[in-house]
């Protein structure tokens, strides 16, 4: 009974946030701001219908995640599905320490590994790239295209293109090799692209005034340009990490001998697999939302310091007064 | 070589094409040492372009810069003694005020003690030194401008260059900074080459006004000169305050030229010495031209026009009374003083003649 108890209590769960949410803001729109109207807010039939998909569509999304999360909690003598025979870390250890086949250990290596590689690759290149299109060069516009087609390719095909070629140029793939191609070529239109969009918000004329300041163009680019994009860069990294870390379907055919995390995964699904597997499963997830935080804080702390915020703040219309007093009563414009 | 001369700025029959187009046209201009110099016109005209070339950012097509005597050909911006004001400010988003101020020190790798002291010092003088650790998206307009000008400064330029700096603020601040600007630059002493396309700003800063259009110089002169003695119709027109006729005497009688305009109306105009046949452009200026009541159907006026009320704009200490000129032959506007218009004042539609005296007929070259 635990077992369809604890699925259960999950939806209740969610369900439960997605109405208290509701009641809320009803509230707030029911109380009003001080001394202003009161706004009535009638709500039509068709804002619940879309709150209801809203709250099925999160179920939909966090439900699987969440069911394997309570099942890598499996107890030693449980099987992959419900019901729970007991709770433990049991399988947990058992991904540290495998006594049955299926060690997720150096898959896991691997994939850290590769994504990190995958992420500096992405980064620098998709740096240049802003750069290029920036600048403007010849054929551009069919690189981009061909960048964009990177995207929409199916990600199998991608994968035993690269197999065949390897195979014909008589090399052996592996997750450095024919791996690491195969991720640039999904990292990649996702990092140029974010890079393009960045650099086309760069006002011309801020590079053009550190000209003017007397910066060479190293200079410009390490004072100004750089320091500029930087949150952007971390975006792509983040993007180049992850998609490298959760890469499936362009890494099955060229892992090689050894295999990725993902891939490793997927093989083990078939045959041996074990709770162990969603206990990596859980551990990968903690994983990857540790990195996108991590990710995510460190634009935050960029942002929040050159705001100014950890300096003391004053009100600009206070600084405005206090110019205007020293310049005396307005002039009233009489022309 | 006297210092006192650093800051002229000479040019050269300069021309400059971008491909096909020809930007500017052969412009030969010298502005004075310690001079405020507005470049006027519209939009497209070259000012920008011609700033651009002084500063250092374009190179000229043909003719030479000349900054200080020193011909600046192949010079970087930063070493031609010039520094611009950029109409967006181009301030650095990610650095403090006190930062974006001396970063032109860092660059030459001041020491940052040293920065610090002359950004606060120069700052100062712009009163901006309480908000030096801000950032520019916590600053407004105006403040922003200072940091601009701040930083513009602190590289101890012989020349100005200032883009359109108060076209992106509201008219208050406008007037300010206005006030501001000309205060600084008696201060300085430097020459302030400022590109605008709003002409009460132009006569209000500057000693030198040059009036471009399509890649020319119309006409450079003081303020006074090129509002009150314009040489040809586009200044008229441009700088406002004038209307202007362009037509062909038909014939002259007593001292009387029937002059027939491009509108298609007769003008009788005395006290000019033109000849039938003679084409000829004039101007009456606005706020000398007197309205008044007509009664319809009367005889032709002499220097002067008939026709109906258009429009009527109060201005406070004028009333501008748009008039619609007999005969389908265009508008005219006078700037009629408040107490005179109030004395009888006309209506929309109401019939007026216009008339000036035979003194206030300027001539036009073209």
């Amino acid at each position: 009974m635990s077992d369809s108890l604890g699925v259960l209590l999950v939806i209740v769960g969610i369900v439960a946030v997605g109405l208290y949410q509701l009641v809320r803001s009803q509230q707030a729109q029911g109380a009003g701001r001080a001394g202003s109207m009161k706004v009535e807010v009638r709500r039509t039939r068709g804002f619940y219908v879309r709150t209801g998909v809203y709250v099925v569509f999160l179920v939909f999304l966090y439900l699987p995640i969440l069911v394997i999360g309570i099942l890598s909690f499996q107890g030693p003598t449980g099987g992959l599905t419900f019901p729970m025979e007991g709770w433990s870390f049991h399988w947990f250890r058992e991904v540290f320490d495998p006594t049955y086949i299926g060690d997720f250990r150096m898959p896991w290596v691997r994939s850290v590994i590769l994504a990190l590689i995958v992420m500096v690759i992405t980064t620098i290149v998709s740096f240049l790239a802003g750069l290029a299109y920036r600048r403007g060069f010849r054929f551009s516009g069919l690189i981009f295209y061909l960048v964009v087609a990177s995207l929409i390719a199916p990600p199998f095909l991608v994968s035993m293109g690269i197999g065949i070629g390897f195979a014909k140029l008589g090399l052996l793939t592996s997750w450095w090799t024919g791996t690491l191609g195969a991720h640039l070529t999904w990292t990649l239109p996702f990092g140029v692209l974010i890079m393009l969009a960045i650099f086309s918000r760069l006002d011309r004329s801020i590079e053009e005034m550190a000209r003017d300041q007397g910066a060479t163009a190293w200079q410009s680019m390490r004072h100004v340009v750089l320091p500029i994009v930087f949150p952007g860069m971390i975006a792509v990294a983040l993007f180049g990490f992850t998609l490298s870390y959760d890469e499936f379907p362009r890494s099955s055919l060229v892992t090689g001998d050894g295999n990725t995390l993902p891939v490793e995964m997927v093989a083990v699904t078939g045959t041996a697999a074990r709770p162990s597997l969603y206990a990596v499963g859980t551990m990968t997830t903690v994983f990857s939302l540790v990195v996108i935080f991590a990710g995510f804080a460190a634009v935050y702390i960029i942002s929040r310091r050159r705001a100014g915020a950890l300096t003391v703040a004053g009100s600009v219309p206070e600084g405005e007064r206090y110019g205007k007093a020293l310049r005396g009563a307005p002039e009233q414009p009489a022309e | 070589m006297s210092a006192v001369t650093e800051g002229v700025v000479e040019i050269v029959s300069v021309s400059k094409n971008f491909g096909p187009t020809i930007a500017i046209d052969d412009i030969s201009l010298t502005i004075p040492d310690g001079s405020y110099c507005c470049l006027i016109g519209p939009s497209g005209c070259g000012k920008t372009t011609i700033l651009r070339m002084i500063a250092g950012h374009e190179e000229t097509t043909e003719g030479h810069v000349l900054i200080g005597g020193r011909a600046v050909e192949g010079l970087e911006p930063s070493e031609r003694g010039t520094a611009m004001m950029f109409q967006s400010y181009a301030l650095f988003p990610h650095l403090s005020v006190a930062d974006n101020v001396s970063f032109s020190l860092k660059m030459k790798r001041v020491g940052k003690d040293e920065r610090r002291r002359r950004a606060m010092e120069i700052l100062t003088r712009v009163q901006m030194d309480h908000l030096a650790d801000r950032v520019p998206q916590q600053l407004s307009g105006g403040q922003q401008q200072r940091v601009a000008l701040a930083r513009a400064l602190i590289t101890d330029p012989k020349v100005l260059l200032l883009d359109e700096p108060l076209s992106a603020l509201d008219e208050f601040l406008r007037l300010q900074m206005r006030e501001e600007l000309r205060r600084l630059q008696a201060d300085i002493g430097i020459t302030f080459i400022h590109v605008t396309h709003t002409q009460p700003e132009a006569l209000a800063l500057a000693d030198l006004i040059v009036v471009m259009d399509e890649g020319r110089i119309d006409q450079a002169g003081t303020a006074r000169e090129i509002f009150d003695a314009p040489t040809t119709s586009y200044v008229a027109e441009f700088m406002g305050g004038w209307n202007v006729f362009r037509g062909e005497v038909r014939e002259v009688k007593n001292g009387t030229a029937d002059v027939l305009t491009e509108a298609g109306e007769t003008i009788s105009m005395t006290g000019t010495s033109v000849a039938a046949g003679e084409h000829i452009d004039f101007s009456i200026r606005r706020d000398r031209i007197g309205v008044a009541r007509s009664n319809g159907a009367g005889a032709a006026v002499v220097n002067g026009v008939t026709g109906v009320v258009h429009g009527i704009e109060y201005q406070g200490t004028w009333v501008k009374v748009t008039m619609a000129r007999e005969g389908d032959a265009g508008l005219l506007v006078a700037n009629v003083q408040e107490a005179d218009f109030f004395g009888d004042p006309v209506a929309v539609g109401d019939p007026v003649k216009a008339n000036w005296t035979e003194k206030d007929i300027h001539i036009l070259s073209r």
